[in-house]
């Protein structure tokens, strides 16, 4: 039986404008099994990033609870869950927010140096990392700038990856990306995936979604259906097949 | 009118500007030699005329002295030490050439040229006459607009006021003023309609409670009438099955007479029940309009957080007899925050009423619903009341020799609320009084 990483229950955030309460997520309650490659999909406003930043601890709910291993993290104060987000979670946005003044592995360190102490250890890791991710040695000095978007997102995906966090929140990894980058990162989340690596991610875009194993449909902070999809299999008809059908359902 | 006592205003200030302008020149035409120049040959022509000199001397603010004056001298030097203006005076010319004797000089004194002076002064006096008369004239008119004006605006605002409906914003009335009387009778005015609209309002809804309590007591006669026919009817039927058995008894004839009467009475008996069950229908109908129509069964469900609970349930609790258990579980649900407090008051108000026991009050979820529980232990609440408290008029049997004032509405209504937030309410006899409130859960 997997074990459940991050559970949520009852999860409600309201964001109020003076007398207007604006209901974002509305009693929501989902689970997130290890080694799980789960994709939260909805139109715009639906209210996905709002979801995945609570369920990260980037934002505290309104209400309901948010349970990381049976810890309940909503009753954490700020520097406590600053503190489980860099131990237990990494993140990738659709903006790399790498730092241009830092060389890639610098970058990468300054993450890992936060939570490990040894350095020769972290650097060895980061560079097994960078492989992991097609990342040769030529890229270790250069500077964000010198790199193609992919190539970045790639950095910053093993600079989520530095402290072996339980699991990942992207939120929309490939929206700033060409097709060809975009697979790139897509297959190295894949294969992360495969090695165990529990990923929750965020997407607007079909062809992502398609790499997921659990597909979780929002609609005005609802979460209206969920679809199971199984291990990723290259090129299977059928996974297209079942996924359009989700969403033509879903009325993407 | 204000674009008037504007254009006043501004003529008023031009003119003074102007003025100003003037005075500020003088002080340069002191030094304005041609000036100067001219008004000495006014005196000079004047004294040729034969003026008298101090006229002279106060007309163009100089100072005259001739020759054969006794001081000439010591005047003469005195201007000079002065470093005045000394303009010598001759003769008329007696032939080319010749500029004639010299007769005097005219001096113009460089400090106190009374001839400026008094230029000055009267542009000054008049510029004061202009601001005074320009004080005057605003003073007036914020006179006349406090006076008269502001009011006959106020009485046009307040016209309108009364012509749109509202009846409760009151005509300011000042007593000194010269229309005080004139506005007060138009604010009794105002009053007795609101009266008058407010009687009629209350004389409506007193009519619109009396068709509700009238329907509440039709009901029971015809509930009576009702059961009546059905006790008839399983008689009539019985005595016709008896009858059937005991044939041998009668003659044919006697038996079938006796038949046709008795199916002719079923057949009214049926026709009676049938026409209550349609009176019944009918007051039914009636008491829902009214109720509607008194606007007491509208529901309006918007998502909440569950913390309006703990506000609504304090703010009911007038006797402090709750104990809430745990805390609530917070999540957002479908709710009328008006409604549900009604729905609250009511049960809590009951047990007030029947229980008086301490009330407890817990939460519970299920997947769709969070429940409310509340509990009072007061133990005189029959068992078979239970299912029908809920019901419209309905009162529990021991009521009747409490003298308890109530309606039988409360539950009745508070069902209605509670389906009208898509929620439930349940009563439970469990050692006292359980009602189980379910509010939906947003988004399920």
């Amino acid at each position: 039986m997997e074990q459940t990483v991050l559970e949520a229950k009852d999860l409600c955030k309201t964001y109020s404008n003076g007398k207007v309460m604006q209901h974002v997520l509305k009693n929501l309650n989902i689970q997130i099994k290890e080694g799980d490659f789960t994709v939260i999909m909805g139109s715009s406003g639906s209210g996905k990033s709002t979801l995945l930043y609570a369920l990260s601890g980037m934002d505290t709910p309104t209400l309901g609870e948010v349970r990381f291993h049976k810890e309940n993290i909503t009753s954490y104060s700020n520097d406590q869950l600053a503190i489980f987000r860099r131990k237990h979670c990494g993140f990738v946005f659709q903006q790399m927010y790498l730092n241009d003044t830092m060389s890639v592995l610098d970058n990468i360190l300054i993450c890992g140096l936060l939570v490990q102490k040894n350095k020769r250890e972290v650097i060895r890791y980061a560079k097994e990392l960078l492989a992991k991710v097609g990342l040769n040695e030529e890229c270790y000095h250069k500077f964000p700038t010198q790199l193609s978007g992919g190539e970045a997102q790639r950095v910053a995906i093993v600079r989520a990856l530095i402290n072996q966090p339980e699991i990942i929140f992207a939120d929309e990894p490939t929206g700033a990306l060409n097709s060809t980058n975009a697979v790139h990162v897509l297959d190295v989340m894949t294969k992360l995936n495969e090695d165990g690596q529990s990923i929750v991610m965020v997407t607007h875009d079909m062809k992502t979604a398609r790499r997921a194993n659990r597909i979780l449909y929002l609609k005005d902070g609802v979460i209206v259906d969920e679809l199971l999809l199984g291990a990723y299999v290259k090129d299977d008809p059928k996974r297209h097949q079942d996924l359009r059908d989700f969403l033509l359902r879903m009325g993407w | 009118m204000k674009r008037w006592i504007l254009l006043f205003n501004a003529v008023i200030l031009a003119c003074m500007l102007y003025g100003a302008g003037k005075i500020s020149a003088l002080t340069y035409e002191a030094c304005d030699i041609t000036k100067v120049n001219d008004r000495f040959e006014q005196a000079k022509d004047g004294l040729s005329a034969g003026l008298n000199r101090s006229d002279l001397e106060a007309d163009y603010g100089c100072h005259i002295i001739l020759m054969e004056d006794k001081d000439y001298m010591q005047e003469y030097y005195h201007a000079i030490r002065n470093g005045d203006l000394l303009l010598d005076y001759f003769a008329e010319n007696k032939g080319e050439g010749n500029q004639g004797n010299l007769l005097g000089k005219i001096i113009f004194s460089r400090e106190e040229d009374s001839f400026l002076t008094g230029k000055r002064n009267m542009i000054v006096l008049l510029i004061a006459v202009l601001a005074i008369s320009m004080a005057g004239v605003n003073l007036l008119c914020y006179v006349l607009y406090r006076q008269i004006i502001r009011p006959f605006k106020r009485l046009e605002r307040f016209a309108k006021n009364i012509a749109v409906g509202d009846l409760d914003a009151p005509l300011r009335i000042e007593k000194q003023n010269y229309f005080g009387a004139f506005t007060e009778s138009f604010d009794i005015m105002r009053a007795e309609l609101k009266k008058a609209r407010d009687g009629e309002e209350k004389a409506n809804k007193s009519k619109k409670e009396l068709v509700a309590s009238l329907s509440h007591d039709i009901k029971t006669p015809v509930a009576t009438i009702k059961a009546l026919c059905e006790v008839l009817e399983v008689k009539l039927s019985r005595e016709s099955q008896n009858y059937l058995e005991s044939e041998g008894k009668w003659r044919q004839d006697q038996a079938e007479q006796h038949k046709k009467e008795q199916d002719l009475c079923y057949q009214k008996i049926v026709t009676i029940e049938k026409k209550a069950d349609v009176i019944d229908q009918l007051i039914n109908n009636m008491f829902h309009v009214t109720l509607q129509e008194l606007s007491v069964l509208k529901v309006n469900a918007e998502e909440h957080p569950s913390t309006i609970l703990g506000d609504i349930i304090a703010d009911s609790d007038y006797e402090k007899k709750v104990r809430i258990h745990g805390k609530i579980p917070g999540c957002l649900i479908m709710a009328d925050p008006l409604r549900l407090s009604q729905v609250i008051d009511n049960i809590l108000g009951n047990s007030y009423k029947y229980a008086k026991t301490p009330i407890d009050i817990y939460a519970e979820q299920t997947k769709d619903y969070l429940n409310l529980i509340i509990k009072d232990y007061g133990n005189n609440i029959e068992e078979t009341d239970i299912a029908l408290v809920c019901e419209k008029f309905y009162r529990g049997s021991n009521v009747a020799n409490t003298h308890i004032e109530g309606s039988g509405l409360g539950l009745y209504l508070a069902k209605q609320f509670m389906e009208g937030m898509e929620g439930a309410i349940t009563c439970e006899a469990d050692s006292g009084f359980k009602v189980t409130l379910s509010l939906k859960k947003a988004g399920r």
